[in-house]
């Protein structure tokens, strides 16, 4: 066979390949949404039809009016506005403190470096409701109880208010992972043309990091939309609530509305999914670094 | 040139230091400020027999005594149940985000976008939302699962009603993986065609490219996430507060719920405190183990 | 030294934008309103025509429950507010985790003025002096007596002292589909103490009405246990399902001598038989099943129960859903009957700058007058004793609407009164401790892995062990 014919099978293969992929893809997607489909018609019919016997597949009829009932029997809309607020404060301090602090815990050299590194990791490693009360006493003799102070504030010094996941430490340790895999010469070529560590840090390590600054972004914005335990500790006039405090109302001691609760969640998930819409294209362009020229 | 080598590099060193510290700072000021205050007294507490109510004197390691002398009847049970659901949720999430990860890092596949998303959704669900569905579809006599595998003449399951409770949690965990999963994408993504296409070059396949490229270059990520979510799944919570109560009889009595109830229910804080400094150590000695065991098998670009 | 000065401008950057931060939100906080005690603010005297100098008390109260409840209270409040010009009550919905803010508030110093707080709880408050005595505000009073509450309803922490009353009075009855009823050709439920059912028939009644997927009830030979699609009875795991019961049979949760009721033969042959209702007959779903039905009231109006044994709070939810529903008295075990209320309870702190408001209002939230839509719509039943046995007052809530069917006075009214037993949170010390391993022991029981007597015998020592005495 010649050359040509031999890439020309060999193209073909490979587009055949890929439409079976791209199948398989989509019904693996298709089965992994059913338990959304499922939050969706129940948002979509009345209570008893959620638990009615054999499950009703399809709403009928379908209940559009649970949406506008969700949001009119709480003031969801002054939670949206105070959820928004914290959620960005949150993502502009974690940003800046997560990024300046995974640099200089990790492309750095200092004595103390790893120790000071892992003693801070310490703090996520204590269950949440173990310091909850300490904190809270701390928040109290501050003065700052039902403000936003104690749901924002952590996050300027890279401690999230989040445990875990989204929090401070967790994004340090994302971000020093990532910054260590970018090639020390880029560093050591800057550091010959005369640059200093700020210089290296704006000019070349936060322009090759997108990606995972994006997740970062994206990750504590997520959790922070999310967060209910520091809402509910914190904030005590109900003016001040936030979205997860709304939607838990609608699970009362003696009655619950379960279809209104589906409906209520996802409205609330919209603003995340149009964040993260628009931040997955960075993944998607991805960042070349084609060669390890400086 | 010897001697202004040398200079250079000392200034060189204790500027370092500087600003390795400067840059650190917020974190270091924050952890100080916020974090270091609550711990420590949580610490002193677990030594007293604080009770909100009631007041309370130093006991010394009585707290400590009770748990592991078996006094307590829950303890035991809960840190073996607590480990055994991180043993299994850790692999069970990140191998289905890596899977995932992987299927999607495909710039070739048709609706990128609406497949990401489709992945990606669990994760952002509230938790409230996606536990009662997940109650309600693995419900034994009416949930849906049950229900397809009665069409299909399969035997159907308790799921988390049952013995197979930790499992069936799993099913909830790993859907929600998706934000282990766009970590991953966010390493895939940083990787450089010019290394797929030198093994190209060279005449590899897909399986040469993902065993001598992808996977050790995403090594770091793997690592982060599993250190995380381990961390995380040892500190199990709602899935036990929402959906099952610690139960079917104690089967999902994770260290921190049985925290939360000693804490708020039982009202005996400086016990509570205990369970959470027992757990830290817990989870102290396995991320140690994790992190020890990296440079077996983490490999950095940046020769740290 | 351009990167150093650099970097050193950043830092500082940073810390000032935080500075700048905190200071901005103190002066927010200044302006909004601060939780917690309440505070007095300087204002003045009431208009002309008014010789008394009323300053500007804010109250803060807290409470627990659902998108029914909370625009409720907030009526109450308005209410209150509109009646009482110099008082401004804030209210606090807490949506969940309720002990754990209500710990940290009063861990904090920040405790409400008066709030819900369950039963235990506030107990444990009231034993270290937390609470106020309600009677000894009561007895100040000129407007109230303590006759005109009913008398069940206080909780005591000691002899002769009480801190308040339930958030509402609550009662447990049997409600049934009588569509279901209707199939099963079972006639309806008797709503009279003296014609209460034995356990026997109740037994018989629910097999009946257990069906599974082709039809088939729990009597016939065919009947197919792992395919039931509609339950004859269920009822609840915890204290308000089995102690009612318990009572009726002669049985307590602690008995005189001070054992564990569970394990004497009186409450032991309830528990064996609720247990059986499960395991034997499978006339009732498991703990497994009803964890996944989140709401027994819908559990009715689906029909996947065909009776209910629960608190009667549930009214507001089967009269919303328009289900045809009818409420009957609980079985009768021996000779005795007994009905159980619910478990949250108003305790004013004494940590509370205004005792004086805080218990106007307190005299607010508990006359049925301010909440009489509440009433009516089945959720609470009145803490005052006119509302139960002067006739007039009883037509405003119990009947002629469509929560209160026929037969609910007779059925859910007269026991509530008469024949009422506390739930064992509401007496028994370190009662959450106990129930913690009760809880788990009745579920081995429901799962078929012990039988009633393993159960309730294997933990006995250990209960007992735990025993602390009782309030009161």
């Amino acid at each position: 066979m010649t050359i040509n014919a031999k890439a020309a099978a060999k193209a073909k293969n490979r587009k055949g390949k890929s439409w079976i992929w791209t199948i398989l893809v989509f019904v693996v997607a298709l089965v992994w949404l059913l338990p959304f489909y499922w939050m969706v018609r129940s948002a979509l019919m009345g209570m008893t039809q959620i638990f009615q016997y054999p499950p009703v597949i399809f709403p009928k009829p379908i209940q559009w009016n649970n949406f506008s009932e969700a949001l009119t029997r709480l003031p969801f809309l002054t939670f949206f506005k105070n959820t928004t607020f914290i959620v960005l404060v949150n993502v502009a301090g974690i940003l800046v403190s997560c990024s300046l602090s995974a640099y200089g815990l990790s492309r750095v050299q200092w004595r103390g470096r790893e120790i000071v590194f892992y003693t801070l990791m310490t703090s996520i490693m204590l269950p949440y409701f173990t310091t909850l009360i300490p904190n809270f006493i701390l928040w109290t003799k501050a003065g700052l109880t039902n403000t936003f102070v104690p749901l924002t504030l952590p996050s300027w010094f890279g401690v999230g208010t989040v445990s875990i996941f989204g929090g401070g430490m967790f994004n340090i340790f994302l971000l020093r992972q990532f910054f260590r895999t970018i090639p020390r010469e880029l560093d050591e070529a800057a550091f010959v043309d005369g640059a200093g560590h700020f210089t290296i840090f704006l000019r070349i390590i936060i322009p090759l990091s997108k990606p995972s600054l994006i997740c970062v972004g994206l990750f504590t914005f997520l959790n922070t939309w999310n967060d209910f335990i520091n809402p509910l500790i914190y904030l005590s006039s109900e003016k001040k609530y936030t979205i997860q405090l709304g939607l838990r109302t609608f699970i009362g001691v003696f009655s619950s509305q379960w279809h209104l609760l589906m409906a209520a969640a996802i409205l609330a998930i919209i603003p995340v999914l149009i964040v993260f819409l628009l931040g997955q294209r960075y993944f998607v362009e991805g960042i070349a670094t084609t060669g390890l020229k400086g | 040139m010897n001697n202004v080598a040398a200079i250079k590099s000392t200034t060189f060193k204790r500027r370092d230091t500087l600003a390795g510290v400067l840059f650190s700072l917020p974190a270091i000021i924050g952890f100080l400020a916020f974090s270091a205050g609550p711990m420590v007294a949580s610490l002193v507490l677990s030594f007293t027999n604080y009770s909100i109510s009631r007041p309370s004197s130093f006991i010394g390691f009585a707290n400590y005594a009770e748990l592991f002398s078996g006094q307590d009847s829950f303890f035991w049970s809960s840190v073996r149940v607590t480990l055994a659901f991180a043993a299994m949720n850790v692999p069970a999430c990140i191998l289905t985000a890596f899977v995932i990860a992987l299927l999607l890092n495909n710039k070739r596949l048709r609706g990128m976008t609406f497949l990401r998303a489709a992945f990606y959704i669990p994760s952002i669900l509230p938790i409230i939302a996606t536990a009662m569905i997940f109650m309600w579809i693995m419900s034994p006599d009416f949930g849906l699962l049950n229900a397809i595998l009665r069409a299909l003449h399969l035997p159907t399951s308790k799921w988390i009603y049952g013995n197979a409770v930790l499992p069936s949690l799993l099913l909830m965990t790993s859907w929600c993986s998706g934000n282990i999963m766009v970590v991953f994408l966010a390493g895939m993504q940083g990787i450089p065609n010019a290394l797929y296409e030198a093994i190209e070059v060279d005449g590899g396949g897909t399986l040469r490219k993902f065993l001598h490229c992808t996977l050790p270059l995403m090594t770091p990520t793997i690592f982060f996430n599993t250190v995380m979510f381990l961390i995380s799944s040892m500190q199990a919570f709602l899935q036990a507060y929402i959906m099952t109560q610690g139960g079917p009889n104690n089967k999902t009595n994770f260290i921190v719920y049985y925290l939360y109830r000693v804490a708020f229910e039982f009202q005996d804080i400086g016990k509570a405190a205990s369970l959470g400094w027992v757990l830290f150590a817990m989870i102290l000695l396995v991320t140690g183990l994790l992190f020890w065991s990296s440079k077996y098998w983490v490999v950095y670009s940046d020769d740290n | 030294m351009k990167q150093k000065t650099r970097l050193l401008a950043l830092s500082m950057a940073v810390v000032l934008t935080a500075a700048l931060f905190v200071s901005c939100s103190s002066s927010k906080e200044t302006t909004a309103n601060p939780s917690g005690a309440s505070s007095a603010s300087a204002s003045p005297a009431q208009v002309a025509g008014n010789n008394e100098a009323q300053e500007n008390v804010t109250l803060s109260f807290t409470y627990w429950g659902g998108s029914f409840e909370q625009p409720l209270m907030e009526k109450l409040i308005k209410g209150f507010e509109a009646q009482y010009p110099h008082i401004k009550v804030e209210g606090q919905h807490i949506p969940a985790d309720y002990e754990a803010k209500m710990s940290a508030m009063v861990a904090g110093n920040e405790a409400p003025d008066l709030g819900y707080i369950r039963d235990f709880m506030a107990l444990d408050f009231a034993k270290q002096d937390m609470l106020y005595n309600i009677f000894d505000m009561i007895d100040q009073d000129e407007t109230l007596e303590r006759d005109d509450f009913v008398e069940n309803y206080f909780l005591y922490w000691d002899e002769g002292k009480s801190y308040g009353m339930y958030t509402a009075g609550e009662a447990y009855a049997l409600f049934y589909n009588k569509e279901a009823f209707a199939e099963a050709g079972v006639d309806p439920l008797p709503t009279k103490i003296e014609d209460a059912l034995t356990w026997e028939q109740l037994l018989e009644i629910s097999k009946k009405l257990t069906l599974d997927q082709n039809g088939n009830n729990a009597n016939s030979p065919d009947f197919d246990p792992t395919l039931i699609k509609q339950y004859g009875l269920r009822f609840d795991f915890n204290q308000g399902g089995y102690m009612p019961l318990v009572h009726s049979n002669g049985g307590a949760y602690v008995t005189e001598d001070g054992k564990f009721g569970l394990a004497q033969p009186e409450g032991l042959s309830v528990i064996e038989r609720m247990g059986d209702l499960v395991t034997t007959h499978h006339v009732s779903p498991s703990p497994a099943e009803v964890k996944s039905l989140p709401s027994t009231a819908v559990s009715l109006t689906t029909r996947q129960a065909a009776i209910i044994m629960i608190g009667q709070w549930v009214l507001l939810d089967l009269s919303e859903s328009g289900v045809d529903f009818g409420v009957g008295v609980l079985p009768k075990m021996e000779d005795a009957y007994s009905t159980s209320p619910g478990w949250g309870t108003i305790g004013i702190f004494k940590s509370t700058e205004h005792p004086d408001e805080a218990f106007l209002f307190w005299k607010w939230l508990c006359d049925p007058e301010n909440s009489e839509e509440a009433h009516k719509a089945g959720l609470w039943m009145p803490l005052m004793s006119k509302w139960y046995t002067e006739d007039e007052y009883v037509n405003r809530w119990a009947a002629g609407n469509q929560a209160h069917p026929e037969g609910y006075i007779d059925a859910v009214l007269t026991p509530a009164i008469n024949n009422f037993h506390r739930h064992p949170s509401a007496y028994v010390k370190n009662f959450a401790k106990i129930d913690a391993l009760v809880q788990p022991a009745l579920e081995r029981m429901y799962l078929g892995e012990e039988t009633a007597e393993e159960a309730m015998l294997g933990i006995e020592a250990e209960v007992e062990g735990l025993f602390e005495g009782v309030y009161k």
